[in-house]
């Protein structure tokens, strides 16, 4: 058999030695930190009699279908509405276009129940099911939709001469831009479809008994009933479900089409009209923020920003929440995380360069924290982590490593994506032309990677700078971070404590759009 | 022979030492929930006392909220986070009972407090706080509709009062759930048919507290003067508005309507250091500790201390009906959860 590889290989193969160095750690991670502590938590709880009960009780699949049946409809949503926009941006230049895309992905780090009461302003009169909660997730997941293709490069050569040729700009879309997008968008949408089909917190505001989510019925099972065994039992359905899912979604876009990098032209005005009508549509949220952050018991009021970062209340009332130190805290734990992320995706990309088979499978396996609900992982952990010398349950890089686990697949995916584009004859070349496998893999790997990789590292930072669901899982001593200090402030009566906490939103929300856009703007330099 | 018994004497020597070790502890790990501050408040000052009177260190565990706390405490159950838990509630207490996550410890001082709340813990946990869940009204949008606000429960259903009431869903929100105990402890089996008449009455339900109080409450911009909170929210809305000496609150509590909801502290089992932990249990109950609660935890005392005089002033702690015990709780409440779903569909 290893004749049979060789031969397919030559001896351009990388050595062994760099196979197993780049494919061992991720491995270990997300078998350590992921697989391990599921198996031990279903292990531990699991029984015949949970079984049985989960598996016929209809309930269990009306919410399936619902979960699976609010997924579909918010992908299709979010691609539909992210499809135009993602293409002018990908090729037009405008004043603001990197503004633009880090406010997609401002919206998509803003806390859950900010996005609710945003979209309960936009739905009056119809607060909970199926029409909010695809709508709050198309809004959240317009981000990847729209900065995902805005980062695809597409050959426009293509188009301009199917114009030249007299194509219509419909036809042109359907015969040639779609075609070309279709495996971009299929691996976005399995993102997104992942995301949505997992949904925790806008479920639990914007869902009811019966529009609800598997997760969160995991969790209503675990932490609400106390029946961890039932819970197990659902956690294991999502994650079935799920992955026959996305086996499906990615067989379909193996069939690759290759990639060249096209230009960008002056934005039209119609295109302007549609970038416009889409920012207004992801800014609704925002604006209910800003507002919001303003008004004090029904009236208008600024001094939720003037106490911002009080931590007391007036000389000797103290409050007990840090918001300053909460905002170190966040930074802190996005940069650790972050770190983690790339350090993950590097060694995945390695591994996936040296040896594709090898990739696919760990490409699959990093979307697999996505899959996972918070609250069976994050009880998997406790069970796992619970003797010395692994006795990390209050470690404080539990947070940080669980934001990387979450925030490495969208390093990950487009990184790979750009190495399809890779010229594998080159790479051969280079070392046959007696370049070392390794040096000559870096030599052609690391220039086609890099941008995404920064944008995927932006994207990471932001994903830890909202992320509230696995934090308050874990059990933590010290510092609390921003959503967390948000979601405490929302939840205490009196005073201008909403309007602080909107305050803070919309400072979570300016500090991801600066990460974004400085990494956006580095990674454009480096295109030039 | 002789060398086993030699071994043997030899490991009981050994197990004799390490229990001796365990003497001088110098940290003990406090579990909370999350809303328990972990730095910076009179709370925390006063265990800082507790380490200068005995050199041990308390730290802070952050375990989630309360049900995520129990949860992760009945599967490590015996293998404890940390020494002595904090904050569990008598709607989860049998819960954790049941999987023996506590060591049975009751402080001394347990004596002079409501024997009514020491039952509850059932000689397994101490009574550490107590606060009511009650529905508050908007006092200046009944002056302004010139409306009397209801004074009972029954009142909540007379057609005077259609569309203004906001509660929480009892199967995702602790307030939602305490709600729903109020009218079945207070009425029994008939709290079926009560309801249906609440939502006859066109009550709002939300999924949590403050979807309710920030959303739909009237204070807030939204068109519901009654919501259900907390019995000592009206103090905080003096405390921490514009005029902290005001006389009156802007939000009243209808005291027919409150349910008591107790927090216990208990050692957990498996802790090494057992002695130190009843030893902070003791200082949890102790005045010391016990006169910084209500400000810093929205709940009252159960050791007999002076309250603030914003208390005294704007917080009622009215005669509620002896609360369902955690059994009761813990067999009734999967079913009574969805027969309420059943009503309000």
């Amino acid at each position: 058999m290893g004749r049979a590889m060789d031969r397919h290989h030559g001896l351009n193969q990388p050595p062994r030695w760099f196979i197993s160095a780049t494919t061992i750690p991720p491995t270990v991670i997300a078998l350590g930190f992921v697989l391990v502590p599921v198996a031990m938590l279903i292990v531990h709880a699991i029984s015949i009699d949970a079984i049985g009960s989960t598996f016929t009780d209809s309930r269990t699949w009306e919410v399936l279908g619902f979960t699976t049946l609010q997924a579909t409809l918010s992908t299709l949503a979010t691609v539909t509405l992210g499809i135009i926009p993602g293409l002018i941006i990908a090729r037009s230049d405008f004043r603001g276009r990197q503004l633009v895309l880090s406010m997609f992905a401002a919206v998509f780090v803003m806390p859950t129940v900010v996005m609710a009461a945003g979209v309960r302003a936009l739905l009056p009169g119809d607060p909970d099911g199926l029409l909010p909660i695809v709508l709050a997730h198309t809004l959240f997941n317009l981000a990847i939709i729209v900065r995902g293709i805005a980062a695809a490069p597409l050959p426009t050569e293509l188009e301009r001469a199917a114009t030249v040729l007299g194509a219509r700009p419909t036809e042109l879309f359907r015969t040639i831009t779609l075609p070309l997008l279709r495996p971009t968008l299929l691996g976005l949408s399995a993102v997104v479809f992942t995301l949505c089909f997992t949904s925790f917190g806008i479920i639990r505001i914007l869902g009811s008994s019966t529009a609800t989510t598997i997760e969160v019925e995991i969790w209503r099972e675990t932490i609400i009933v106390g029946r961890v065994d039932r819970g197990v039992v659902l956690a294991l359905i999502q994650l079935v479900t799920l992955a026959l899912a996305l086996v499906v979604w990615l067989n379909v876009r193996r069939r690759q089409a290759p990639h060249r990098h096209g230009y960008r032209q002056p934005i039209s005005r119609k295109s302007a009209f549609v970038i416009t009508a889409s920012c207004t549509l992801v800014t609704a949220p925002l604006l209910a923020l800003i507002y919001g952050s303003f008004t004090v018991n029904g009236k208008l009021s600024a001094s939720g920003w003037s106490n911002l970062l009080d931590t007391s209340i007036r000389p000797g009332l103290r409050l007990g929440i840090d918001p300053a130190q909460a905002i170190v805290t966040s930074l802190t734990t996005a940069l650790i995380a972050t770190g983690f992320a790339v350090v993950l995706a590097v060694l995945v990309i390695a591994s996936t360069a040296a040896s594709p088979q090898l990739g696919r499978a760990i490409d699959l396996s990093a979307m697999l924290p996505l899959g996972i609900s918070a609250v069976t992982l994050g009880l998997g952990l406790l069970i796992t982590f619970d003797v010395p010398p692994v006795d990390w349950r209050a470690s404080s890089l539990m947070v940080p490593l669980g934001h990387a686990l979450i925030a490495a697949p969208f390093v990950i995916r487009p990184a790979i994506g750009a190495l399809s584009m890779l010229n594998r004859q080159q790479v051969d070349a280079a070392s046959t032309l007696g370049a070392h496998p390794v040096r000559a893999l870096a030599h052609s790997v690391i220039p086609v990677v890099a941008v995404p990789l920064l944008s995927g590292a932006g994207f990471a930072a932001a994903i830890s700078l909202g992320e509230f669901g696995a934090t308050s899982m874990l059990s933590r001593s010290g510092g609390e971070t921003l959503p967390i200090v948000i979601e405490r402030l929302l939840s205490r009566t009196g005073g201008d404590f909403r309007a602080r906490a909107y305050g803070l939103s919309i400072i979570l929300a300016s500090v991801t759009m600066g990460i974004v856009v400085a990494l956006d703007m580095s990674s454009n330099r480096r295109r030039r | 022979m002789n060398n086993r018994f030699l071994a043997l004497s030899l490991g009981i020597l050994l197990a004799g030492t390490t229990t001796g070790c365990s003497n001088n502890v110098d940290e003990l790990t406090l579990v909370t929930y999350s809303s328990f501050p972990a730095a910076d408040t009179d709370l925390n000052d006063a265990l800082a006392v507790f380490t200068d009177d005995t050199g041990i260190t308390v730290n802070i565990l952050n375990a989630g909220d309360t049900g995520t706390m129990v949860t992760k405490a009945v599967l490590a159950s015996g293998n404890p986070e940390g020494d002595v838990m904090w904050g569990i509630d008598n709607t989860l207490l049998s819960r954790a009972t049941a999987a023996d996550v506590f060591e049975p410890y009751v402080a001394d001082a347990a004596s002079t407090f409501d024997a009514q709340l020491v039952g509850l813990g059932d000689g397994i946990v101490t009574p550490v706080d107590f606060g009511d869940v009650c529905v508050n009204y908007d006092r200046s949008w009944f002056a302004d509709n010139g409306l009397e606000p209801p004074t009972s429960l029954d009142e909540l259903t007379d057609p005077a009062y259609k569309g203004l009431l906001a509660v929480q869903h009892p199967g995702t929100s602790s307030p939602g759930l305490a709600f729903l105990l109020s009218t079945i402890a207070r009425l029994g089996d008939g709290w079926a048919s009560y309801w249906q008449e609440l939502v006859d009455n066109d009550v709002l339900v939300t999924n949590d507290w403050e979807e309710a109080y920030y959303g739909a409450f009237t204070r807030a911009g939204g068109d519901r003067p009654l919501v259900v909170s907390y019995g000592s929210s009206p103090p905080f809305e003096v405390l921490y508005g514009d005029d902290p000496n005001a006389s009156v609150a802007p939000t009243g509590v209808i005291e027919d309507t409150c349910y008591r909801q107790v927090e216990f502290a208990g050692v957990l089992r498996g802790t090494e250091a057992s002695d130190e932990a009843r030893q902070l249990v003791d200082f949890l109950v102790g005045s010391t500790f016990q006169q910084h609660i209500p400000l810093n935890l929205y709940v009252f005392p159960v050791a007999d201390v002076e309250l603030d005089q914003v208390f005294v002033d704007h917080a009622v702690i009215p005669e509620t009906p002896p609360a369902l015990t955690p059994t009761e709780i813990d067999t009734g409440r999967a079913e009574w959860v969805e027969q309420w779903i059943d009503i309000t569909g």
